[in-house]
């Protein structure tokens, strides 16, 4: 008798939940359109390079929603970290990720964050699993490690600085 | 003369004579959660004032518990009315940043799959011989959430409201130690090692994060509306943290205030630790019970998070499923861990804090539906 009134309290329960928050969702998706609309800026979806150049071309802003293509366009959308050097001006569009013309591999933020601690300066071999340095989201620290065997050639980025997701951090070898 | 002075006599040990088996056990209890709040800092916040009001209470003669004793007192202007949970609910909406969600809309379903852990129990509990209003206040610790649990087992069942704001408020913060086994047996080490990239790296629209609160008290209000005291008060305390212009009313809501309101009720909770109501078998079916509800959400939300990573082919980790739950922050920091043992360049937290606080929503949406259905 009970169970059956528990059952029936499951049922419609978690049917409202699933109703209330489905429709929290569409809000804000829709609100998030608005916004984009209204601001001429898309917040969900993949940024455009430069905060100046945006305005000038809205397109490629609504292009990549679907956001899988993270790696290739990481470079593009890297506002802070191109800011501050306005002598590579053209390197924000061209997709030269993987490798710079000065040679080397970038290694990138691979989350949001700020930088808590370098653990490494240029010249220092790495080893594959080795702590290059340390970025706090959320209020935790996350380790990044080396992906793979080489040498730093230079360290982007100083302690503090707060880095978006593909923020060059070091440039290896 | 000499009447009295034995009168007096007998009056100065009468805490020592009326002493009996059961409030030696609930003051040894009280010593337990003090310990565990302080060598093992299991939410020392609360578990400390609970401890301390339990022995307190126990102390016979002492007329606290009395409607006119302090433990009275507060108990009727905190707790029988719900309030202290309701104030409490504002700083946690000044501490919670929901945008990671509002980056990723679709894990705020996440934090509904999580919530069937409460209804589950619920189910086990009526199975049991719980009746059904104390059932659901025992399926309600699955909320994974104090005020939320403390809310709606003062409104369903006032008897049971000590073990279970205990059971709640000691599994969230053992999370750590009850999520990863669960986890780990139910996915493969490939699953958890699924790295979900970041492709956003723009900060979600200021008008976006003060125009969510809103929206949300209204969604929720309006299709549950027992929610709307608890969705109200927590996306005020949102409000407050994302408007900007009131940090004064922001930082005295994350700190004075949900302080001094935690204080009144983890010392009013643990001072409904008598022993004529806590020595019970109930009480360790309600604890057995809770982490049934725990482990049923871990499950439930894995579920979901699985069922999305194979709609979306394998972009989402069905890790962050399992922190739908409310335990915020512990459970998206648990994931988040899991992630990087399983893959260290694969960092689930934001994505991890994005469903974690959906499920702050949804444990709270889940407590008015309860309510809703069965309150008279």
């Amino acid at each position: 008798m009970d169970f059956v009134t528990a059952l029936n309290v499951t049922i419609y329960g978690l049917g409202i939940v699933f109703l209330a928050l489905l429709v929290v969702m569409f809000a804000i998706m829709v609100l998030s359109r608005i916004f984009a609309l209204a601001t001429g800026k898309d917040f969900l979806a993949v940024p455009v390079a430069a905060e100046e150049s945006a305005p000038a071309e809205p397109a490629p802003s609504v292009k990549p929603v679907s956001a899988a293509a993270s790696a290739p366009s990481a470079p593009a959308l890297r506002p802070l970290a191109s800011a501050p050097r306005p002598a590579p001006a053209p390197a924000p569009v061209a997709p030269t990720a993987t490798k710079p013309a000065v040679g080397g591999k970038k290694i990138t933020a691979p989350l949001p964050g700020k930088l808590l601690a370098v653990a490494v300066k240029p010249g220092d071999p790495i080893r594959k699993g080795q702590e290059l340095c340390v970025i706090e989201a959320m209020k935790m620290a996350n380790s990044v490690k080396a992906q793979q065997d080489g040498t730093i050639l230079e360290v982007l980025v100083a302690v503090g600085d707060s880095v978006p997701f593909g923020t060059p951090l070091f440039k290896i070898e | 003369m000499n009447g009295i002075d034995i009168t007096v006599s007998t009056r100065l040990i009468q805490g020592l004579t009326n002493l009996s088996l059961g409030h030696v056990i609930m003051i040894l209890v009280g010593g337990v959660l003090i310990y565990l709040a302080i060598a093992k800092e299991y939410e020392p916040v609360l578990l400390l004032p609970i401890g301390i009001g339990a022995i307190l209470a126990n102390i016979p003669v002492t007329g606290m518990t009395e409607p006119d004793g302090v433990f009275g007192i507060l108990y009727n202007i905190g707790i029988k009315n719900e309030l202290f949970p309701l104030l409490i609910f504002i700083g946690v909406g000044a501490m919670c940043d929901f945008g990671p969600l509002l980056e990723r809309p679709y894990t705020v379903l996440l934090g509904a799959a999580a919530q069937f852990g409460i209804f589950g129990t619920l189910m086990l509990a009526t199975l049991m011989g719980f009746k059904i209003n104390d059932a659901a206040a025992i399926g309600i610790i699955g909320s994974a959430d104090g005020p939320t649990s403390i809310y709606v087992a003062a409104a369903l069942a006032p008897d049971l409201l000590a073990p279970i704001a205990v059971a709640a408020y000691s599994y969230m913060s053992l999370v750590p130690i009850i999520q990863p086994p669960i986890i780990k047996a139910l996915t493969t080490e490939a699953e958890r090692a699924v790295p979900m990239p970041y492709t956003n790296n723009q900060p979600v629209s200021k008008w976006l994060k003060i125009v969510f609160p809103i929206v949300v008290t209204l969604v929720c209000g309006l299709i549950a509306p027992l929610s709307a005291p608890l969705i109200g008060m927590l996306m005020l305390g949102n409000l407050l943290r994302e408007a900007g212009v009131v940090p004064r009313l922001s930082n005295t809501a994350q700190n004075e205030l949900i302080n001094i309101v935690t204080l009144f009720l983890g010392l009013t909770i643990g001072s409904t630790m008598t022993a004529g109501k806590f020595l019970q078998w109930e009480t360790l079916g309600i604890l057995g019970m809770g982490l049934v509800a725990f482990a049923l959400d871990t499950v439930a939300g894995l579920s979901f998070g699985k069922a999305l990573s194979i709609l979306t082919r394998g972009k989402v980790n069905p890790l962050i499923g399992a922190c739908g739950i409310s335990a915020f922050p512990m459970s998206a920091r648990v994931i988040s861990r899991l992630g990087l043992e399983a893959n260290p360049n694969n960092f689930l937290i934001m994505h991890a804090m994005a469903s974690n606080t959906a499920g702050q929503i949804g444990s709270v949406m889940a407590g008015g539906a309860i309510l809703a259905l069965l309150a008279r």
